[in-house]
Formats: C-alpha cells, sequence, structure tokens
C-alpha cells in the first residue's frame, strides 16, 4: 500500500472518531454553559444511547430510523429527570457539591443499566450496511462513517441555529452569560437548565449510538468515549462549541496518526502530552477567551 | 417428681442439642472463593465462567455434596481491574474460611493477586489465558521462587499460539502481522509469537498495539497491511475481536485473521457480526462437539455438559465456559478426595492424571500446573454464525 494512501486512511479514522468525540464535548459543555457544572453522567448517556438503540433495533426489531429517534428521546427524557429531581433540589448549590452529584447518579445509572441489560457487549446494525467504499485516495471507509460525519455535521448546524436563531435558544445563551440578568428579563433559568440537561442526554445518545454499530455497546462503553470526550471539551476550550468540534477532531487525528505513524503502542500517551502541551501553553484551551465568550 | 422433671428437663436439653448440633454439623458448608471480572471489559467472560462453576458446584450439591457437606461459592468481583482484584480477595480472606478459589478471569488481575494467594497458601485455580502467572517467578531475583499454589484451566498460550503457527506452516502462510491489546494477556502473546512462529517457519513482519477499549484499530491494521503479510493474528479478547474483524473487512485486506483461544464464543459473533465470517481460532471442543468423531473420548461427556448447561441457562456454552467448568470440577474432585485441607487439596489438584476435561486431557505435574498439551486444542472457523471444525 502507498504511504500517501496511508496517511489517507489515517486521517479519515481520526477524522470519525474525533466526530463522535466533538459530540460528546459537545453535550459536556451545554450543561456547563447552563450550570457551571461538569456533568458526568454524560458518560452514562452514551452507553444508554446504544443500549437503548440495541433493544429496540434488535430486541424488538424496531425500524432503525424510529429507533434512533425514540432512543434519542429516552436519554433526553432520563436527562430532564435528572436536572427535575437530584441537581434542582439539592439542598447546596456549590459547583463541586453538584459535580460529585453527577458523579454519584452516574454510577446509579451505569449500576442499573447493568442490572437491566447485562455486561455483555452487543451489536448494533450498522444504518446502511457493511460494504466498504473505496475513496479515490486509496482510503477505506464503511457506509457508517458517513452516517457518523452527516449526523455530527447536522448536529453542530442544528445546535448552531438553535442557539443563534430561536428565542429560545437565545434565552439559554442569556443565562449563560448572566443568570441573574437573565431572571430579571423574565427568562425561566429553571427551565434553561432543565432544556440543558435534555439536550446534553440527547447528544450524548446520538453518540453513543452512531457508534455503536462500529465498536458494539455495552452497558458502560461510555465511560472511555465520555473521557476523551471531556479531554477534546478542554482541548477546544471548555464551553466553547467550535472549540469542542476542533478539540475533538485535533484529539482524533493525534491518536489515530500517532498510532500510525509513531507507535501505536503509545498513542494515548501521545495524544495527551499534546493536551497537556496545549494546556500549558494555552491554559483555557485552543478557543477559550474568557467567562464572556462561552456559547 | 421434682427429680423426674429435672431428668427430663436435661434429657430434652441434651437431645436438643445434639439434634443441633448435628444439624449445625451437616449445614456447615464447605467454602470455595470464585472471584470472578462480573463487570468491566471482561464481564461477558467472568460471567459465564461464574455460571460454569455455579453448575459444577449445583451438580455436586444435588448429589448430596461432599460427605454430606454442601460446597458453598463466595462470590468476588474483580471489575477486571488487578487492584479490585486484590481488595476482593484480601476482604473474603478475612471475612470467610474457604478451601481453595476458582478464579480470576483476566491476566492481569491473576498477576496481581498471585503473590497473595501463595503466601496465604490456597490453592487457587485460575482461568487466565496468559502463561506468566504459571511462568514468572515471584520474586524477580531468584529465578526458582515458581508458584506453588496455583493453577490454571485454559491451554498454555504457548500452545495455542503454536496450533496457529502449525496450522500456517501447513498451509503455507509465511509472513504476518501481530496485533495485540495493550495488558497482560496481549503482551503475554507477543513472547509467545516471538517463540512459536520461527518453530514454524513462520516470519512476524509486523507488530502493533492497541487499548483494550480502544474502538477503532483501522490505523494499525492498515500499518501492517502495509507490510503484505499473508496472515494477521489479533490476542485479545472481549469487544476488540468485533472491531479488528470489522476493521479488517473494511480496510478490504484479503489476509485471513486469526485470532486466541478466548474467541470461539457466541460473544464472538455479537461483536463481530456478519464480519466474522471465515475468522479462524485454536478453541476447545464445545463449540464444535456434535462434529467431533464418535472415537473422540470427550465427545459424550462434553454434550452430556453442554445439555446441562442450556438446560439451566437457557443458552449457548462457549469455549470460556470450559475453562470455568473443569476448573471447577477438578478442584471439587480434589475436596472430595482428601476432604477441606487447603494443603492436601493443592496436593491431589497437582496429582490430577488423566482428568478427561472439556478443554482436554489433565495430566498435571509439579512442573506443570496447567496440564494440557497441544493435541487437545482444535483448529475452528467462525461460519455463519456459528463454528466449523478444520482439520
Amino acid at each position: 500500500m502507498e504511504f500517501s494512501q496511508q496517511i489517507a486512511q489515517y486521517i479519515i479514522t481520526g477524522l470519525t472518531i474525533g466526530a463522535i468525540y466533538a459530540i460528546v464535548a459537545m453535550g459536556f459543555n451545554i450543561i456547563h454553559n447552563a450550570t457551571g457544572i461538569v456533568n458526568f453522567a454524560q458518560c452514562e448517556f452514551i452507553s444508554l444511547g446504544g443500549m437503548f438503540m440495541y433493544s429496540l433495533a434488535v430486541l424488538f426489531k424496531v425500524n432503525l430510523i424510529i429507533a434512533f429517534f425514540i432512543s434519542m428521546a429516552g436519554v433526553a427524557l432520563i436527562g430532564a429527570l435528572i436536572e427535575m429531581g437530584p441537581i434542582r433540589h439539592a439542598r447546596s448549590k456549590e459547583i463541586i457539591i453538584l459535580i460529585f452529584l453527577t458523579i454519584g447518579l452516574s454510577e446509579i445509572l451505569r449500576g442499573t443499566a447493568q442490572v437491566v441489560w447485562g455486561t455483555d457487549n452487543v451489536g448494533v446494525p450498522a444504518f446502511s450496511g457493511e460494504t466498504p467504499i473505496h475513496l479515490p485516495g486509496g482510503a477505506a471507509i464503511v457506509p457508517q462513517h458517513i452516517w457518523i460525519f452527516a449526523i455530527t455535521v447536522m448536529v453542530m448546524l442544528m445546535l448552531r441555529y438553535f442557539f443563534k436563531k430561536t428565542l429560545m435558544g437565545k434565552a439559554m445563551r442569556a443565562t449563560a452569560v448572566n443568570r441573574r440578568a437573565a431572571a430579571l428579563a423574565g427568562i425561566s433559568v429553571n427551565r434553561m437548565v432543565l432544556f440543558s440537561f435534555a439536550f446534553s442526554g440527547a447528544l450524548g445518545a446520538v453518540a453513543g449510538m452512531i457508534i455503536a454499530p462500529i465498536s458494539s455497546t455495552s452497558y458502560d462503553t461510555g465511560i472511555m468515549l465520555g473521557l476523551k470526550g471531556f479531554a477534546a471539551a478542554i482541548l477546544g476550550g471548555y464551553g466553547n462549541f467550535a472549540g469542542a468540534i476542533l478539540g475533538g477532531i485535533i484529539l482524533g487525528l493525534l491518536e489515530s496518526l500517532g498510532a500510525g505513524l509513531i507507535s501505536s503502542q503509545y498513542k494515548d500517551a501521545i495524544a495527551f502530552f499534546v493536551l497537556l502541551l496545549v494546556l500549558f501553553l494555552k491554559p483555557r484551551g485552543i478557543m477559550g477567551y474568557g467567562e464572556s465568550e462561552r456559547v | 417428681m421434682n427429680r423426674r422433671l429435672l431428668t427430663l428437663v436435661v434429657m430434652v436439653i441434651a437431645v436438643s442439642f445434639m439434634v443441633g448440633s448435628s444439624l449445625c454439623y451437616s449445614a456447615e458448608p464447605i467454602k470455595i472463593a470464585g472471584i470472578f471480572a462480573l463487570t468491566g471489559r471482561a464481564a461477558h467472560i467472568g460471567t459465564a465462567q461464574k455460571d460454569a462453576v455455579l453448575l459444577a458446584i449445583d451438580e455436586t450439591n444435588q448429589q448430596g455434596g461432599i460427605n454430606g457437606r454442601m460446597l458453598e461459592m463466595v462470590m468476588a468481583d474483580t471489575e477486571s481491574n488487578p487492584t479490585k482484584a486484590v481488595m476482593a480477595l484480601k476482604k473474603i480472606l478475612e471475612s470467610q474460611d474457604v478451601v481453595a478459589i476458582i478464579g480470576p478471569t483476566l491476566t492481569g488481575t491473576a498477576m496481581a493477586m498471585r503473590g497473595f494467594i501463595e503466601k496465604e497458601k490456597i490453592p487457587t485455580f485460575m482461568h487466565s489465558g496468559g502463561d506468566v502467572i504459571l511462568k514468572a517467578p515471584l520474586d524477580k531475583k531468584n529465578p526458582n521462587s515458581m508458584p506453588k499454589w496455583t493453577f490454571k484451566s485454559p491451554y498454555k498460550a504457548a500452545d495455542a499460539m503454536g496450533k496457529i503457527c502449525q496450522y500456517m506452516n501447513q498451509h503455507g502462510i509465511k509472513k504476518i502481522g501481530f496485533i495485540y491489546s495493550n495488558e497482560g494477556f496481549g503482551k503475554d502473546g507477543v513472547r509467545n509469537v516471538k517463540v512459536q512462529a520461527p518453530k514454524y517457519g513462520v516470519e512476524i513482519v509486523a507488530q502493533e498495539a492497541f487499548q483494550p477499549k480502544d474502538i477503532d484499530m483501522t490505523a494499525q491494521l492498515t500499518r501492517i497491511n502495509a507490510k503484505g503479510v499473508d496472515a494477521i493474528i489479533a490476542w485479545t479478547v472481549g469487544p476488540a475481536m468485533g472491531i479488528i474483524a470489522k476493521n479488517i473487512k473494511q480496510l478490504g485486506i484479503k489476509a485471513p485473521l486469526f485470532e486466541c483461544h478466548g474467541a470461539g464464543d457466541p460473544i464472538f459473533w455479537k461483536v463481530a457480526g456478519e464480519s466474522g465470517e471465515g475468522v479462524m481460532m485454536p478453541s476447545t471442543k464445545i463449540v464444535v462437539a456434535d462434529q467431533l468423531p464418535d472415537s473422540d473420548i470427550q465427545k459424550k461427556m462434553i454434550l452430556d455438559y453442554v445439555k446441562a448447561y442450556q438446560a439451566k441457562f437457557n443458552r449457548e456454552p462457549g469455549t470460556m465456559v470450559a475453562y470455568g467448568a473443569d476448573a471447577a470440577f477438578i478442584t471439587v474432585n480434589a475436596i472430595k478426595k482428601v476432604g477441606p485441607d487447603r494443603a492436601k487439596i493443592r496436593d491431589a489438584i497437582e496429582n490430577t492424571t488423566g482428568y478427561v476435561g472439556i478443554s482436554g486431557i489433565y495430566n498435571m505435574s509439579p512442573q506443570d500446573h496447567n496440564g494440557l498439551s497441544m493435541d487437545d486444542i482444535v483448529m475452528i472457523k467462525a461460519t455463519k454464525g456459528g463454528w466449523k471444525l478444520l482439520d
């Protein structure tokens, strides 16, 4: 195989994995912008998305498209319930306490998922077959990769439209910038926080569902993806949407090129070394400017 | 009157005490610790092994236990994590009096537990694939400090690797790429393939690693494929088995894929889907029992076991079940023979010879705490959601 073909393959792989990291990073960002906390239950949203999809599509033989949207709605609902229950009713609103709360919730969700689905890894059918497509550059991809790209881009565009153009999106941004001012302007802050958890749940579910046909899924697949997504969010600038995309793609490319060109044994080390280097030089991440520029 | 009443009371107390104590005696179970990866990345293996061990214990108890005493398994979860495994082991030993240990599942957890087991002197039958648990000295400075209390039921990884290389030799495969998960079992595979491949005239031209939880190995496989290999060996268990098979199909790599002696399991099809078609691997006979010739001495006992397993758990047993069952039955047989005494059980396990198990014929010795040989292994091919016996 030509060297240029190899490079093309590494880049395609890196972009696919990076797209997933980017979606996960966005989920972290949305909740961070609304509440200032890091939601560790994001990892479980990913696992739950994959497992809901498996239950519907494989066990109950529901049409894939319908299964996709039901799973998304289901996990969004779980996200909303988390906000309406423990997060809203927590006695202390200290950020650190709420973060610990999400760690506990994440354990509860994972434990429940383990009881419901068991510990086996299960496969989910690819959205449109597994026949590889050979690109002109010599790299090969499976249709699922195209789905991953397409869905990621679509999700990004929809989020952008939502936050820039719709009234509710603007209200959510206002809440992110200044809670009290937003409340004084008549925005229901509680409702905005609720939506942010639901959105974040839906995003996690999407990430879990689009990767499931490639990597298979289980009650705890979200942990690794969640942590990588978190790293991507930090790399790009925590809370910044464009940064999430950039961070995800850079992390994906670093891993894939690191494994392909340098050493597969140290690929995570290479990726995280670069992450540390970036944070050392730009502590707020690549696109992070400061508080006022979140969203 | 008073005197007769007193006698009566004393008699009642005496009788009830006797009855009570004898009841207590017969109810006192013999405890075995079962330490498995019930959660974490090897959860599917640990759960299957736990079921296999439970089935063996149930069978013994239904036949009246051992000298009227029931067997009881005290279970613990390693969470597929070496540190957690040692913690679970210590917790059991502090609170329960166990005569033997069955498990753990992963080589990494086994290595972490081993030193402690040897110090506490408890016979332990492990399910871990890697050979290091028997071969590596306990004290790095003293090459003679071999484990005395540790046994393992799966094939020696060296034999499984040898079987693959022998098969390659017979089918004209000369240049191979080796891809492994970067943890205990995978690294054990690297050591083995470097010894076994040259023996059968096979050359390793590429060697790549991945992290056990990775979701994509196309980068590594692209690198291997660029070297122009005749075949690829993937040394890992868990979801990665399927991801590699899928990635190979995706990249259009024509070289056949061989996987390890843990792949012959229904989980393989769950994670690989239709991409699993054609993957070859060394395996126990449990998944191809019905294809064995009638002259095979294991055939009948394997078929009986498969039937019992299906009846109890309502699913197909895989090769991991065989390793769990063999470890459990050999341990139970040892307890039957010598009673609940740790040192005697250890000796009885070490003296097991000619035991017809599911994985093969176990001939243990002080030098060989596994007892299986390369002849016990069969090569199989993943075909249409099932398995085909290769010759």
